[in-house]
């Protein structure tokens, strides 16, 4: 009798510790696993790493196929949404322009993507405070876009602007209305629209912001399309 | 003068740089690098020599120097590239805190170059520091 | 390689101080650092191991200044000696102009100051350099120990084991204690310019 006692302590006892040493991962580790790993911008975060180091048409290439991923990963964000067609329209800039590119230009990217990468893994913060980043790498972007511009009047390239027709540069002045008028009227618009700002409900500011947006990215991509035009015809 | 070296290549005791030459090799120095916002940029040969330098006039170091380590670090380096099966590295460059420095091989026989800080990627340099060297080696070139 | 700046007027040259470990390259440089620091305009940089030997090279740039209109700058270099950096010494031999054999007068040196000098042939023979052609003088080192009773070579056989094809110029010196550090300085400086001088017509 007391030996068959001990034979079942034993045993429980050896039970025990296999339980102990083979217990199932409970499910919020296996959870967290999967999380750490597989965060939706490493990709991003790293094609941006490798850019800093190199710049050519596949690092490039690498960075817009990686924007558009995680574009449909956030598909129903509007403010993701917008922080990655910032980081698409400088993208498409540097690629298109490599060493003529302005040397701000990757600056502002990676500041860009830093708010971005913030607004994406603070679940915390209040949407308000996510307008309130993406506007401020607006802000950036609409900086970096008059310092083009001002560098190419400053350096007066002879390839863009002589012997070509008329109606080339025209619509790079005249289609970028919001952006690239003057930098005086710009102030004024500036201070007129945070007036506007001011007044509006977080919601109409942001839709606002949005369509601003929208429009600068609308006349990147024919300020692009031109420059890229007048390029080709230069060679 | 047109001829720049004295013998071959291999072997090669002396190198004359012509004021044209030189002054060509300022203005790609000045546009492709000084202008984008390097603090400066030194074009060496491998012995340790200057060619030339050109810096914005805030950062100023001991180039003579500089040139000297630079040629030997960029020997070394080399040297183990072979060692490891490799032809040659493509990218030479030590980051600092405040300066970084870039070193690229221009021609067999001279080297650039670079330091600079936070105000242009190494990305960026790296795209300027190809566009200048192929200028360069058309400077370089004996005839020319 | 020397380089002539034909728009800065001004030469520049490299001479390399050569020989067996210890034998007193680097302390040549020393000497004439110490020496004419005051008067010409120059720093010295070393790059050693923790236990002073030199581990890649030491460099020492002296402007000499203007010579008939151009402006002469030498770059002195040691190289190590420890036999294990020969890969070392054939870095910093490229594009040299001039060449310093410091050999060390030490009776028990004798086959390593033969050693280094077929090493130096072979170093520059890799840069399709020839020993006969290039600028060459020979230093015999620590001449001052005879005082002290160490065994020395003479300079009888410090000459037929080193010189006595090349027949370069050669002095006896102490680079510790200085005589005839500048004058060997001096004389491969000469050599060196004047090989250039056909050069600058």
């Amino acid at each position: 009798m007391a030996q068959q006692r001990d034979e079942d302590n034993f045993r429980s006892q050896v039970e025990d510790r296999l339980d102990h040493l083979f217990q199932e991962d409970s499910p919020e580790t296996t959870e967290e696993h999967i999380g750490l790993g597989e965060h939706p911008l490493k990709g991003l975060k790293a094609v941006l790493l490798s850019i800093d180091w190199e710049i050519t048409d596949s690092t490039m290439d690498s960075l817009l196929n990686e924007i558009k991923n995680v574009e449909y990963v956030y598909s129903d964000d509007k403010i993701i949404l917008t922080f990655l067609q910032l980081l698409g329209s400088i993208g498409r800039y540097v690629k298109a322009n490599k060493g003529r590119a302005h040397p701000d230009a990757t600056r502002v990217i990676n500041s860009v993507y830093e708010a971005l990468e913030r607004v994406a893994l603070n679940e915390g913060m209040s949407r308000a405070e996510k307008e309130k980043m993406l506007l401020e790498e607006v802000g950036k972007f609409k900086k970096l876009k008059e310092q083009v511009v001002l560098r190419k009047l400053e350096k007066k390239e002879p390839a863009v602007f002589e012997g070509t027709p008329p109606a080339a540069p025209a619509p790079e002045e005249k289609e970028i209305p919001v952006t690239e008028s003057p930098a005086q009227e710009e102030a004024q618009v500036e201070t007129r629209a945070e007036a506007r700002f001011a007044e509006m409900s977080p919601h109409e500011a942001f839709a606002y912001a949005l369509e601003e947006v929208k429009n600068v990215i609308r006349a990147e991509f024919r300020a692009l399309r031109a420059e890229i035009k007048l390029w080709r015809e230069s060679k | 003068m047109d001829k720049q070296y004295i013998s071959d290549t291999d072997g090669q005791r002396t190198y004359i740089f012509t004021p044209a030459q030189l002054s060509k090799i300022e203005a790609v120095l000045a546009e492709d690098l000084l202008d984008v916002g390097v603090h400066s940029v030194t074009l060496i040969d491998m012995a340790g020599n200057i060619i030339s330098t050109m810096d914005n006039g805030e950062n100023k170091h001991d180039l003579y120097s500089l040139a000297a380590l630079a040629a030997g670090n960029f020997g070394a380096v080399s040297t183990m590239a072979g060692l490891i099966g490799e032809e040659e590295f493509s990218l030479l460059f030590h980051k600092g805190k405040k300066e970084n420095i870039h070193f690229s091989k221009v021609t067999d026989e001279f080297l650039l170059i670079t330091i600079f800080g936070k105000e242009v990627s190494l990305g960026f340099l790296r795209l300027k520091v190809a566009e200048a060297t192929e200028k360069l080696v058309g400077v370089l070139k004996p005839g020319s | 390689m020397a380089i002539i700046n034909l728009k800065k007027k001004e030469v520049q040259a490299k001479i390399v101080y050569y020989g067996p470990g210890r034998g007193g390259k680097t302390t040549n440089l020393e000497y004439i650092y110490k020496k004419f620091r005051g008067r010409i305009q120059t720093e010295m940089v070393t790059i050693k191991t923790h236990g002073d030997r030199t581990l890649f090279f030491d460099f020492l740039p002296i402007e000499i200044g203007r010579i008939k209109g151009y402006d002469i700058r030498i770059q002195l270099y040691t190289v190590p000696g420890q036999v294990k950096y020969e890969s070392t010494r054939r870095l910093v031999l490229r594009g040299v102009d001039g060449i310093v054999f410091v050999a060390d007068s030490l009776a028990v040196r004798r086959k390593e100051n033969i050693l280094s000098l077929k090493s130096l042939a072979d170093n520059l023979a890799s840069y399709k350099k020839s020993i006969v052609e290039i600028p060459l003088v020979f230093q015999y080192n620590k001449r001052d120990l005879l005082d002290e009773g160490i065994p020395l070579l003479p300079v009888e056989w410090l000459e037929k084991d080193l010189n006595s094809k090349l027949m370069a110029p050669s002095f006896e010196a102490s680079a510790l204690k200085g005589p005839n550090v500048v004058q060997t300085m001096k004389k491969i400086i000469i050599m060196t310019i004047g090989s250039l001088r056909k050069d600058l017509t």
